[in-house]
């Protein structure tokens, strides 16, 4: 793999938060490549971490969060070392973000569309909030915003969850934007508007060749849209490979337990459904070893011991589990 | 803007019933008082006869629709009625009283915002520092200690003990008086000896009256913007890679206002009604003395025609406040 060819590498990131029952080491060492022009698919549970990992990006960790240690690569520079100033050049003009909630995200006292262009203007962009009315049209209409205009003037309490969802791609877009990331962007909506972003989403891609990181816990959602997903668990990325490998041949325990817990509409109506033992681990005291080896039920004394690290089992599928010392030639 | 020009009209149909609603209260009150008003003002030095004939020059004898019918055709037609005690007419008296007690007020809003608002955002932005306890400790004691303890204790150490400040009265007259209030005339005229005069001799009331008005409106900067803070849209500007100072000043104070610009209102009325103590402690002739003198003197119109007038200010204040507040808030101009 040609190393230009990576837009992202996240190298050993560790994130702590600093609450008053103890520090909680929600990110433990994620490593992570996306290529420019693909989709990944970044899949887990509720506080598993993919939120906080793809906040690490753009360095807007809420407090009391803090990133420990790691490095962080885009285009080749380490986000993580450069002045607070040059980062604010990079959030929301290379890097967009989707948010979950657009109706909690828009200012309720503006005009989306001055929403829209406030970017714009203050990336130098555009030389005026007026030059930038014409460009937010302009997008309104990418994102078949319909009657772009007036929507352009409305304020966020006079559009619907869907146009919202659509102001808040569009602003996604308003910048040189090379690398979208997108924190659950359907949650907030209902079914037949989540089928139109993501038919968007996908449609925006291909025409402005955007690498789209897509944070979800929808499997379906992933299978559709998603060149490679990246799972993750507790803190760590434990499996990753292209999509349809993933669904066809988990290997990690987890994963599989994950795959086995979503019901399938073909499986007729008496399969029952089995959920993973046990509960998510506090992370104030994470398990030592493997964070997965308490609701393993192929744990072995090496997990409780040793954490497990990515290892290359079959061309271009990773996995972190001591199952798999053995193969791909791991020498310990 | 369309919404805006509709928001201001239907705000307007609102005020008139208001403000009938105000004349009738402040009605029923004078009339439902005990003593029949024109025997409380004369009864021990008046025959029977004189009281009959007062209470038909008071139309005292008439059912109270009546009564209440002639009070306002009155009121509108600018006949405010004639104080019992001192015998001029109450919209005479008023016009001299009132400009001192709403000038007293103005400068007590304007002491509330100026030190209130900046308190309160420092205390939100260096949030659980020592400023921010300080400040909030420093309001909690602004807005506990009684305020005639306060005006007293300001009159002791800056005018009796210190010297800096005058310590009761007026300033010194401007040359040319529009209004009555001593401040604005005498910028009008540029008489600015006039106006520094004045200035300093309103400095230790309003400070006094306003300072518990401060720590509210601190207490309450503060936390609605550290709630602004941590909104979500907030956060969303920091995506998309606005500067701090933008952020802060168009998107986080923009909103966190929203409540002072309530609160603010509502405060000016109070200070209007609750200068009195403040009025006797630095023997100011204003609306608040007057009012309570004539309460003692029984001069029921005098007390009917200063409540409308607070009552028709507070009003007037509080549709400024509703107009500011829809400018703001473009969610207000729907309800």
């Amino acid at each position: 793999m040609v190393n230009d060819d990576i837009i992202l590498k996240i190298e050993d990131l560790y994130v702590n938060f600093y609450t008053y029952a103890g520090v909680v080491k929600a990110i433990d060492g994620v490593n992570l490549e996306v290529r420019r022009g693909e989709c990944l698919g970044l899949v887990g549970e509720t506080g598993c971490g993919k939120s906080v990992t793809m906040r690490s990006v753009l360095r807007l960790i809420p407090p009391p969060g803090e990133i420990v240690r790691g490095k962080i690569w885009f285009n080749g520079v380490n986000l993580l070392e450069l002045p607070e100033s040059e980062m604010r050049k990079i959030r929301g003009n290379k890097i967009a973000y989707i948010v979950q909630e657009p109706s909690a995200a828009l200012d309720p006292l503006y005009r989306v569309g001055y929403q829209v262009a406030e970017p714009m203007v203050y990336h130098g962009l555009v030389g005026s909030f007026k030059d930038a009315w014409r460009r937010v049209v302009e997008l309104f209409k990418q994102v078949m915003m319909p009657e772009p205009e007036e929507r352009a003037r409305a304020y966020p309490h006079e559009l619907s969850g869907g146009m919202k969802q659509r102001v808040v791609i569009a602003t996604a877009l308003s910048g040189e934007t090379e690398l979208l990331i997108a924190d659950e962007p359907t949650t907030a909506v209902d079914v037949t508007i989540q089928a139109q972003i993501m038919d968007l989403l996908n449609k925006l891609r291909e025409e402005r060749n955007l690498t789209l990181i897509l944070v979800t816990h929808n499997l379906g959602l992933v299978a559709e849209m998603c060149d490679r997903v990246a799972v993750m668990y507790a803190g760590n990325i434990v499996e990753l490979a292209p999509t349809e490998e993933l669904f066809k041949n988990p290997l990690h325990p987890y994963v599989k337990g994950l795959l086995a817990a979503v019901p399938r509409i073909t499986a007729g109506k008496d399969v029952v459904l089995k959920p993973i033992p046990g509960f998510v681990p506090n992370l104030i005291y994470p398990p030592p070893g493997c964070r997965f080896h308490p609701r393993c039920d192929k744990a072995m004394p090496i997990c409780r011991r040793e954490k497990p690290v990515m290892k290359e089992v079959a061309p271009g599928h990773w996995v972190a589990c001591h199952l798999y010392d053995k193969v791909g030639g791991g020498d310990e | 803007m369309g919404d805006f020009k509709y928001y201001i009209a239907r705000r307007l149909l609102t005020f008139v019933p208001t403000l009938l609603g105000v004349i009738v209260i402040t009605f029923i009150i004078s009339h439902l008082v005990p003593a029949l008003p024109a025997k409380g003002a004369f009864a021990r030095h008046m025959n029977p006869q004189t009281l009959a004939l007062i209470k038909k020059m008071y139309h005292l004898d008439q059912p109270w629709y009546i009564q209440l019918w002639l009070y306002i055709c009155d009121l509108f037609t600018g006949n405010w009625g004639t104080s019992i005690v001192t015998s001029r007419p109450i919209l005479k008296e008023l016009s001299i009283y009132f400009p001192v007690t709403f000038q007293l007020a103005i400068l007590g809003e304007f002491f509330i915002l100026v030190a209130g608002i900046p308190l309160g955002i420092a205390a939100a932005m260096r949030n659980n520092t020592k400023l921010d306890q300080a400040i909030r400790v420093l309001s909690v004691i602004g807005y506990s200690v009684p305020y005639f303890l306060l005006a007293i204790a300001f009159q002791m150490i800056f005018y009796y003990w210190l010297g800096w400040l005058p310590g009761f009265g007026l300033g010194r007259k401007p040359r040319v008086v529009y209004t009555g209030m001593y401040l604005f005339d005498s910028i009008l005229c540029g008489d600015w000896g006039a106006f520094v005069d004045n200035f300093l001799h309103f400095l230790l009331p309003s400070i006094s009256l306003a300072t518990p008005g401060a720590a509210v409106i601190a207490r309450l900067m503060r936390g609605s913007l550290l709630d602004t803070l941590s909104a979500d849209f907030i956060d969303y500007c920091r995506m998309k890679g606005l500067p701090e100072r933008v952020i802060m000043v168009k998107h986080a104070l923009k909103n966190a206002i929203i409540p002072i610009i309530t609160v603010a209102g509502l405060q000016f009325g109070g200070l209007l009604g609750g200068a009195i103590i403040t009025e006797t402690i630095f023997a100011i002739a204003g609306l608040g003395r007057y009012l309570v003198v004539s309460t003692y003197a029984m001069d029921y119109p005098v007390i009917m025609a200063g409540t409308f007038l607070i009552g028709l200010v507070y009003l007037i204040v509080n549709f400024v406040v509703d107009l500011l507040y829809a400018y703001v808030d473009p969610r207000v101009r729907l309800t």
